[in-house]
């Protein structure tokens, strides 16, 4: 009786150990000829099981419709509007979002991060706008980011951290100017195009009324007239009234984001000038004094 | 009766313990039980969960994302852009990273990148490359790009590896179409396809 016990269990426990020290026999099971009768599948079709949605969050990018530009048939414009075929619009919170993953990278970077509410006023400096704050956020993210992996910090400094430092020191604005272009001219600060004039200057005057616009938090309003030099203004008669379309000779020294801020209050608004000028304007940094831009109205 | 009864729980005892010692063995490779290196002033180790009964859980167990967006990626991401495997991915940290010559990109989302990632890998989300992020040009100069003359010098960019969530994201691919074509030149990247959906199956350390 207990001969055949032990008998018994020393067999079973011989098997359970071959079994357990063989750990390529259970997935010896699913041949793929089992597999495949298990789950017959119809030729050449290949279907993906439909489950519930992911909850794992993406950003689409939104392109948005673009934005026609107001152009009259019985005027006599000399270059006809067309609409435009890419306006980019980045939705404000998108943008919110963009500009403190930027600040997460610059951090990740090791750039050196400034007290908050200087933080807020360069923001709106270096982008003049809610529009691109989430956008400089993000890219300044990615920077500390990168700047923390590669160790390196020669060569990587910002607009942004550029006009801190200055600002911290109580430089003038004349001072920030010149710092600012020979940081360009080095090649070690990278100007948004709107920033930069028709002779190849960092437009400081803009960053710094960015700055004020940005810290008394005014929200942007066009200008009702605009005068000075190379502002042209046409009344049409119109069916439903008159229209009133404006033109701007580019002068010596001008940026698309002092045009903007001329006509628009707010230099976030080049992108519109941009976009009604595409046929004129090869890129927002490159604009020629005595090229007449035609303004649409907002 | 008392001898024999002890006789077979020493049979089932010594049967059971060579199981318990293989367990402690899920290698990387057959040659490589786990990879250590320096990055970023950190040690890191790259090794493999060794409890052989470990599941996935959460997301990542999905089999089923709607598509669009999530939609199956083909293997190459763009044109010149080499695709690359875990292994490749180890290397590239070892070689490439922990000298200051590459990178590791997660292109997703911070509030992904935040939830775990591979280990040294460096989170520069995809929508930051975007031609529409009027700061991009910083990354780009961040990454080693000098601007030459309107355009861009990469002679002594860093190379990159670029990853996102697995072959139903679309994050890393959209990232390197924005750097090539912002003319980053396709050889100094590549394109890891599985991404961490199979950087998790495959039990792989996770930071």
């Amino acid at each position: 009786m207990m001969r055949v016990l032990v008998i018994v269990l020393s067999f079973l426990t011989l098997t359970f150990g071959l079994l357990l020290l063989q750990p390529a026999a259970d997935t010896a099971i699913n041949t793929p000829q089992e597999t495949a009768q298990v789950f017959p599948v119809a030729a050449g079709q290949v279907t993906r099981g439909q489950t519930e949605l992911l909850q794992i969050a993406t950003a689409p990018i939104r392109q948005p419709e673009p934005q026609p530009v107001s152009s009259g048939r019985n005027v006599a414009v000399t270059q006809p509007e067309k609409p435009t075929t890419r306006a980019v619009v980045v939705p404000d919170q998108q943008v919110d979002e963009l500009r403190s993953m930027t600040n997460g990278i610059l951090a990740g970077l090791g750039i050196a991060t400034t007290d908050p509410a200087q933080e807020i006023q360069v923001a709106s400096l270096t982008n003049t706008a809610t529009d691109a704050s989430g956008q400089r956020a993000m890219t300044n993210n990615v920077l500390s980011g990168l700047r923390a992996a590669t160790g390196k910090s020669e060569g990587t400094e910002t607009l942004q951290t550029i006009i801190v430092q200055a600002l911290q020191a109580g430089e003038s604005d004349a001072y920030i100017d010149a710092l600012l272009n020979a940081a360009k001219i080095k090649g070690e600060i990278q100007v948004p195009e709107a920033l930069v004039t028709n002779t190849g200057k960092v437009d400081t005057s803009v960053i710094l009324a960015s700055i004020i616009q940005g810290a008394t938090g005014e929200p942007a309003k066009p200008t009702a007239s605009v005068g000075g030099p190379g502002v042209e203004v046409r009344v049409v008669q119109h069916i439903n009234g008159t229209v009133q379309y404006q033109f701007y000779t580019v002068q010596s020294g001008d940026s698309l984001g002092a045009i903007a801020i001329k006509f628009y209050g707010d230099m976030r608004e080049y992108k519109t000038i941009y976009e009604a000028n595409r046929q004129v304007i090869v890129s927002p940094d490159r604009i020629r004094a005595g090229q007449r831009l035609s303004i649409p109205a907002l | 009766m008392g001898r024999t009864f002890w006789a077979a729980v020493a049979v089932i005892i010594s049967g059971s313990l060579p199981v318990v010692v293989s367990a402690q063995n899920v290698r990387i490779t057959s040659e490589m039980l786990s990879q250590e290196m320096t990055l970023n002033n950190e040690k890191v180790v790259i090794e493999r969960i060794q409890d052989t009964g470990n599941l996935l859980q959460g997301d990542f167990t999905k089999t089923s994302r709607p598509c669009p967006p999530f939609c199956i990626h083909p293997i190459s991401a763009a044109p010149g852009v080499r695709t690359v495997g875990e292994l490749e991915v180890i290397d590239f940290l070892k070689a490439e990273v922990a000298e200051g010559k590459g990178l590791l990109i997660d292109a997703r989302l911070p509030v992904m990148f935040e939830k775990g990632s591979i280990p040294g890998a460096v989170n520069i989300p995809f929508s930051t490359l975007n031609p529409d992020n009027p700061f991009r040009d910083e990354i780009l100069l961040a990454l080693g790009a000098r601007p030459a003359g309107g355009d861009w010098d990469y002679s002594n960019a860093m190379k990159l590896s670029l990853f996102c969530n697995g072959p139903w994201c679309d994050q890393s691919s959209r990232a390197i179409r924005y750097l090539t074509a912002a003319g980053y030149p396709s050889e100094k990247l590549s394109y890891y396809r599985g991404g961490m959906q199979l950087w998790m199956l495959l039990g792989l350390t996770v930071n």
